[in-house]
């Protein structure tokens, strides 16, 4: 009986541990999928190797635990970054690097293609916990919303 | 004199002299700190807009930027180089069936460890070689918009922590044996004379920083059809004009032509289907051939 008793409390246990702590956990393979697969770009960006993605961003590798980059062919400014950040600090640096990026890729577009300017202006790019993400696409709010629901 | 005018003379005038000397030279200084205060310089990247856009030199107007040379010296005042080619024997007799100013020849193939010393200097479509070609272990310096003008004045290659330097800066701070080169299709408007001087004084910058290395000049890529009928200057009509500038070039220089616009062009001289999105930047597949095609055409050293 104090067997069953046990076992009831550490299921019940559990199933709290899963279920009311809301998990600060995102998956960037699902949700770099989600984002390439629908209509948000007028040119879907396409994966690349991720040392492309650190010199771009002039960030350090071991300050990224999993990154992912996707960039498009040059003809517009549409590209992801998620990543996930080694500890709190780095995360914080990574951060700063990506909002270096979309400075300099403002300034550069707007004398190349100044179309592209208002989709960099109204790109995502947020932290959350170790978390950094950036999506410039053509429907900045329909990528939104698919970021925020992950 | 009268005591009351004396006083005058001697104390009054002296007085409201040494005031007015003091109130003069309180607001210059004033003036002077005032003005430093305000110097701060911005954060990256605004301030070195401001800083490029005073020197920036529209392509119109670029023959009264500095020269080459005159950049060179500003920078680097050592005597030009003389250039040596490895692969005559001695006596300046080519030992193989090829000259600087052919057409680089198919050559085995490499692999990316022969790319390590090597450097690519290019606009966005070089951007795009960069993201896409799967190269990692040749260093690429490469701005959009960039042309033979703005090589030497547009910041666009990042050192980090906001830094950024122009890429005839970052060209100059390190030793490369092999250069690449793809510019062109920003100035694809330019008359052909004023081009050719342009892109010859590049290569004299690009030789003087790096004298030993192997300099490659690619042509340029034909663009797809629709922009070839459709783009104004961006027709292939130009780009080959421009290409035949540049193998004038290579000759002129002794640097090797790499004939990327026959490797890309289908039979009626256009971008061969599904090579590009927007008719000029490449897609990714097309970025590995192009890796493919420079793997074939190097010139070895014998």
């Amino acid at each position: 009986m104090k067997k069953f008793g046990l076992a009831y409390v550490f299921a019940i246990v559990v199933l709290l541990g899963s279920c009311s702590v809301p998990s600060n956990k995102i998956d960037l393979v699902n949700l770099g999928s989600e984002l390439t697969s629908s209509s948000a770009f007028a040119e879907t960006p396409q994966l690349t190797d991720s040392s492309i993605g650190y010199m771009l961003y002039s960030i350090n590798e071991t300050d990224c635990a999993e990154s992912y980059f996707w960039f498009s062919s040059g003809a517009t400014a549409e590209e992801i970054a998620l990543i996930k950040a080694s500890d709190e600090d780095a995360a914080s640096r990574v951060f700063e690097a990506v909002g270096e990026r979309v400075r300099f890729q403002i300034e550069s577009f707007e004398d190349y293609v100044p179309e592209e300017v208002p989709k960099l202006e109204a790109a995502t790019m947020y932290k959350k916990g170790l978390y950094v993400i950036y999506c410039c696409a053509d429907d900045n709010e329909a990528a939104k919303k698919i970021i925020y629901n992950n | 004199m009268p005591k009351s005018k004396r006083f005058l003379v001697l104390w009054l005038i002296p007085a409201a002299t040494i005031i007015l000397l003091f109130f003069v030279s309180s607001s210059l200084l004033s003036g002077h700190t005032s003005a430093s205060e305000t110097y701060s310089p911005s954060p990256m990247p605004m301030d070195y807009k401001e800083a490029n856009n005073s020197v920036s030199l529209p392509v119109p107007s670029a023959r009264v930027a500095l020269t080459a040379e005159q950049e060179y010296n500003m920078i680097a005042p050592s005597p030009k180089p003389e250039r040596v080619y490895k692969y005559t024997d001695g006596h300046g007799t080519p030992i193989y069936d090829y000259s600087p100013g052919d057409i680089v020849p198919e050559s085995e193939s490499v692999d990316d460890v022969y790319f390590s010393g090597a450097v690519f200097l290019g606009d966005s479509r070089t951007q795009g070689f960069q993201v896409f070609s799967g190269l990692t272990t040749a260093d690429i310096y490469a701005g959009k918009s960039l042309s033979v003008i703005s090589i030497y004045t547009d910041k666009v290659i990042s050192r980090g922590n906001g830094v950024y330097v122009t890429v005839m800066e970052a060209l100059g701070s390190k030793v490369y044996d092999k250069v690449y080169i793809m510019l062109g299709i920003n100035e694809i408007g330019l008359e052909y004379d004023y081009f050719h001087s342009l892109y010859a004084d590049v290569i004299d910058s690009i030789i003087r920083r790096q004298p030993h290395a192997d300099i490659y000049i690619q042509a340029n890529l034909p663009v797809s059809e629709e922009k070839d009928k459709n783009g104004g200057s961006y027709n292939n009509t130009r780009v080959r004009a421009f290409n035949e500038e540049l193998k004038e070039l290579c000759s002129e220089k002794s640097v090797h032509y790499i004939d990327l616009y026959t490797a890309f062009a289908n039979e009626d001289g256009n971008l061969c289907e599904g090579m590009s999105g927007d008719g000029i930047h490449l897609v990714r597949d097309a970025c590995v051939i192009w890796l493919d095609y420079l793997k074939t055409h190097t010139i070895v050293h014998k």
